[in-house]
């Protein structure tokens, strides 16, 4: 499976304007018999890029791939997860990683991104609590001078 | 916190500032009895709660911060929205478990299990955040909806992640996987913008230039150079394969379609084997029943003289002759083309007649003079007869199969036979009735039902439906009865009627032997007669009132009939006068030139007993036509659908078809 799933970094990477238009002239072309190749590649494209907007229409797509097409669903845990992990919805990330690694202990793609998505939880984490703990502490000195005044 | 609410509040925004300075230190006020709380209260799960609701929060801002630095201007007016509005905290409440759950579902499973108000608050003002969030998130995905608007498969909203991994998930077949099928279909777009370059650059470089100065640099060129060919090849059986795994997709559900076809010609061949043979078996009974009528004809017992004539089956054809009667025909009926014909003449006998088999089913005794007027329906047939009663008989039985060869004619009846004959030769004696093949026709007793007596004059006349019945009379009476109890129920004086109009004419002295109502029919309480002096009269049977009376004819009026518009009457005057109903007016008067003797009508045409042929007159083309056949004067004409039955002076019943 290693060779089938993309590693975290080519997500990362993206692609430019130019393919990325071929692509959605490739499914935007097919109408209404749209084969799930052009989709998926569609999809990749648009979770590859930088723009929010284009990642969440993504994983929209990747999403309707997963609904209608029983077959690829167990890849397509793969690429929503990676997409939500981009999104920011760990949770959602979460699930789905896990989801996979019950299926497919051994792949080491679905390993590496539980790991990335714990390091950014955790990431997150300390510093909403910092940022929460500065607020707290402002919010205090406030209310105290409040306090006093009165 | 201050740092946002400054920007905010020089902004102005309409929530007012006042009231944001006040909520904050409430909020702040909350939060320090919130902690206070944790401390003083709950043990590890508020606690762990608390942490990791404040991680939520933390998480929610630092995502904030964090696309808020990869977009910046974008996100600081976020940023800056989400803190602003701050009293939307209540709001955002309720509308966590909807927006919040789009984006932030995490948020929204520890606000719930969260049980104290202070994290609530906190979550809430993150809540917020993701409500505003979710707003601008919808926004743009509505975009993306409107923009893809060709392909129209985008939703507004992803489904939620829990829903989706409750589907199965089966295993996957051996096939390409879509991210081979990505690499193999756009092969330059799996590596990175920069990587992409250097390998174009190498590819540039290392195609012209075989023989270099470098052997070194030349080996190597080629090997990466052959490596790439076989990257290359690798990829195109890839695309080969994807493509192939398409085609094959396709060949199924042609198969499938084709066995669907397949199927539905299979089930349309049947039907129309089907049809076949339904036909068959229509085609195969229509010649029975032709067959059968054929046979009986020609076979024997019947009557002599008979003589079937092979006529086609075109208009105004005779289609046989009921041959029988040894006096004039009075009057005729019948119940439908192919059912009962009854026949009533001056023999004083009335037969019945099988109109599928044309033989004579029996004849009905009882009455002791011939019978003047009958009227058929169904499988009642009333009588009326010059010994002033009215018999009802029941022909429901009636079948050729019951028509056994009974006992000859008693000899009362035989004697009745000799004795009443117009002008005609007749044998007298009762003994050569009985002519070299025997003429034995049932006489069907039981078919009597009953009898109204109450005239005192030939009935001449009568018609009736369901339960009502009215008869005239030469009594100069017209009488309602009901069927029911065989009772009189009104009696209609015809020549206090006529008395008050001055219709007394000559002609009534010097036809002696003409019915005094000619013909009668009636619809609910409206009664319609025509009389011996010429008149019609509409009579209404509630008050027993003559109501209208239409005059015209020069004649004693013979037959009558109407319906919803017309009246047409037939008269001795030789002329058959249609009235319109309702203005009474004379619409078309026919001339002929004989008496006439009966008629019928319908929508289409009028059948007219007058002289010795039929004439028909067709109403809508307004052509006239006649058919012959009898060899003396029509007495009278009925029709049924398709077939016409006449009886005439001269013994002799025909079937004519239309």
């Amino acid at each position: 499976m290693t060779d089938n799933l993309p590693s975290i970094s080519d997500a990362d990477s993206c692609l430019p304007d130019s393919q990325l238009e071929v692509l959605k002239k490739q499914y935007i072309r097919e109408g209404e018999y749209v084969t799930d190749q052009t989709r998926f590649n569609y999809a990749w494209g648009l979770i590859k890029s930088k723009h929010r907007r284009d990642q969440t229409q993504g994983v929209l797509l990747l999403t309707d791939i997963y609904r209608e097409v029983p077959d690829r669903r167990r890849e397509c845990l793969f690429y929503l997860a990676l997409g939500h992990y981009k999104l920011g919805n760990y949770n959602d990330a979460r699930k789905f990683n896990e989801s996979l690694l019950e299926f497919e202990p051994n792949n080491s793609q679905a390993h590496a991104l539980r790991r990335e998505i714990e390091d950014r939880v955790a990431k997150e984490g300390y510093i909403g609590m910092a940022i929460v703990g500065a607020v707290a502490a402002v919010g205090t000195i406030v209310l105290t001078s409040l306090l006093k005044k009165k | 916190m201050m740092a946002s609410t400054g920007p905010s509040s020089s902004r102005n925004k309409p929530s007012g500032n006042a009231s944001q300075e006040s909520s904050k230190p409430r909020q702040a006020s909350e939060q320090a009895r919130s902690r206070s709380a944790v401390a003083t209260g709950r043990a590890n799960a508020a606690l762990t709660q608390t942490i990791s609701g404040i991680s939520a929060t933390g998480r929610s801002i630092s995502s904030l911060v964090s696309s808020g630095l990869q977009h910046p201007k974008h996100r600081i007016m976020d940023l800056l929205h989400t803190f602003d509005v701050s009293e939307l905290a209540s709001s955002a409440r309720h509308t966590l478990s909807t927006t919040s759950s789009i984006v932030f579902s995490p948020l929204t499973v520890q606000a719930v299990k969260g049980d104290l108000t202070g994290i609530a608050s906190l979550t809430g003002l993150s809540g917020m955040a993701p409500h505003l969030m979710a707003g601008h998130y919808l926004k743009r995905a509505t975009a993306n909806a409107q923009a893809l608007a060709l392909t129209g498969a985008i939703q507004a909203t992803p489904m939620p992640a829990d829903q989706l991994l409750a589907e199965d998930i089966p295993e996957p077949g051996a096939r390409i996987s879509l991210f081979q099928g990505f690499r193999a279909s756009y092969p330059g777009h799996s590596k990175s913008g920069k990587r992409s370059k250097n390998h174009q650059r190498r590819r540039k470089n290392g195609f012209g230039e075989v023989d270099e100065d470098d052997p070194n640099r030349a080996f190597s060129s080629l090997l990466s150079e052959r490596e790439r060919t076989i990257k290359e090849q690798v990829k195109l059986q890839a695309q080969k394969t994807v493509i192939q795994s398409e085609i094959d997709q396709i060949a199924a559900s042609i198969e499938t379609l084709q066995a669907k076809q397949a199927n539905l010609g299979f089930k349309l061949s049947k039907l129309v084997e089907r049809e076949d043979d339904l036909a068959d078996t229509l085609g195969e009974l229509n010649d029975k029943l032709a067959s059968i009528s054929e046979k009986n004809k020609q076979g024997d017992g019947e009557p002599l003289q008979l003589e079937y004539r092979q006529e086609t089956r075109d208009s105004g054809t005779c289609m046989n002759t009921f041959y029988g009667h040894d006096g004039i025909i009075t009057c005729i009926d019948l119940n439908g083309p192919y059912g009962t014909l009854v026949t009533a003449s001056r023999d004083r006998t009335t037969r019945v007649w099988d109109l599928t088999t044309f033989k004579c089913l029996g004849q009905l005794p009882g009455h002791e003079d011939y019978v003047e007027c009958m009227q058929l329906s169904q499988h009642t047939l009333v009588t009326g007869s010059r010994d002033n009663t009215i018999r009802t008989w029941n022909l429901a039985d009636l079948s050729y199969a019951q028509n056994s060869r009974s006992s000859s004619p008693s000899p009362s009846e035989s004697s009745q036979h000799s004795n009443n004959i117009n002008g005609k030769s007749v044998e007298t004696d009762a003994d050569d009735y009985s002519r070299p093949s025997v003429e034995t026709i049932e006489v069907l007793d039981r078919c009597w039902t009953s009898t109204l007596g109450g005239h005192t004059g030939d009935v001449t006349c009568l018609y009736f439906e369901n339960d009502k019945l009215l008869s005239g009379s030469n009594d100069k009476t017209i009488k309602e009865w009901d069927l029911t109890t065989g009772q009189c129920v009104l009696t209609m004086d015809l020549l206090w009627a006529m008395g008050t109009s001055n219709s007394w004419s000559d002609w009534m002295n010097e036809t002696p032997d003409q019915s005094y109502v000619g013909g009668l029919q009636f619809w609910q309480y409206a009664l319609c007669s025509g009389t011996i002096d010429g008149a019609i009269r509409m009579w209404d049977l509630r008050t027993g009132q003559s109501h209208r009376t239409l005059a015209g004819h020069t004649g004693p009026v013979t037959s009558l009939q109407f319906d919803e518009y017309h009246v047409v009457s037939g008269s001795i005057d030789r002329s058959v006068r249609i009235w319109d109903l309702r203005t009474g007016a004379i619409q078309e008067i026919l001339q002929y030139e004989d008496p006439v003797r009966s008629l019928q009508f319908d929508s289409s045409k009028i059948i007219v007993g007058s002289g010795e042929s039929l004439k028909i007159y067709d109403r809508v083309s307004q052509q006239h036509s006649y058919y012959t056949g009898h060899t003396n004067t029509v007495e009278s004409v009925r029709f049924n659908d398709s077939v016409i039955v006449s009886g005439g002076q001269d013994s002799t019943v025909r079937l004519w078809s239309r």
